[in-house]
């Protein structure tokens, strides 16, 4: 990724913290010029993330740490906490293919991820969970070819 | 998150909401949608001014969907925006509750 910049945001997770700082990414994100569908895409995710850390990680809440970085070519959206381990990015994303009276709800955050992100991965490292999503920018301007 | 509830002709709710559908707006109108749900048998669920769209919104709407259908009725999403009707769709939710482009399709559908 070539040069940009990036926020950082740290907090003890609950709902209320996870809704403020999916907030904060929609604020920032909004403010770099990105097409709909990329911004869009990084809030689905943010908020997913933050919900599924919140509301599975473990009690008392998890401290978590989301770093925002943002260059020319793309964003990228890096969440650790210390909750229950959990690797997001190799967990089998769930569809419903069942009929209404069959479905149990929720679950489906984790297809969401896998679904809007445009590379995801996790490892155990900083906090103990590290879940970096990546999202291309699509409509960022081509790299100028030097003159033949 | 707003909702309102209008009551259209021949028995048809058509619930109108209007902002995030994301944990908070989930949160915000799991009591309303419960009522609704346990209430009404035609349910059209206006999207057009949802913007955001999350899991957990996606969770409230089929367990209101579910709630109708056991009664024998039937609830149809309208006019989803780009963003959101792709997270229905990634979901596979309109498989299980229809998506209709427009208000007399949506009649048509939920009965």
């Amino acid at each position: 990724m070539t040069a940009g910049s990036s926020w950082r945001r740290a907090f003890v997770g609950s709902i209320d913290e996870a809704v403020a700082t999916a907030r904060w990414i929609d604020r920032i994100a909004s403010e770099q010029g990105l097409s709909a569908e990329t911004l869009f895409a990084v809030q689905v995710c943010a908020e997913e993330l933050l919900t599924n850390i919140v509301r599975h990680g473990g009690n008392p809440g998890p401290r978590i740490e989301v770093t925002l970085s943002v260059s020319a070519d793309g964003i990228e959206l890096m969440v650790e906490d210390d909750g229950k381990p959990f690797d997001v990015a190799t967990t089998p994303p769930r569809r419903i293919d069942q009929p209404l009276d069959e479905i149990q709800p929720g679950g489906l955050g984790i297809q969401l991820i896998h679904s809007f992100a445009d590379r995801l991965s996790y490892q155990r490292a900083g906090l103990g969970n590290r879940v970096l999503a990546a999202f291309d920018r699509p409509d960022a301007a081509p790299v100028a070819l030097e003159p033949s | 998150m707003k909702i309102d509830i209008l009551n259209e002709d021949n028995g048809i709710t058509r619930v109108v909401l209007a902002g995030r559908m994301d944990i908070e707006g989930a949160t915000a109108t799991d009591m309303q949608f419960s009522i609704i749900a346990g209430s009404k048998k035609k349910v059209i669920v206006d999207l057009t001014s949802v913007d955001f769209m999350a899991s957990l919104g996606m969770r409230t709407l089929i367990v209101s969907a579910k709630s109708i259908a056991s009664k024998g009725g039937k609830m149809v999403l309208l006019g989803p925006q780009p963003g959101v009707e792709k997270v229905l769709k990634s979901s596979g939710v309109d498989t299980v509750i229809p998506i209709a482009a427009d208000l007399a399709t949506a009649a048509g559908l939920v009965g």
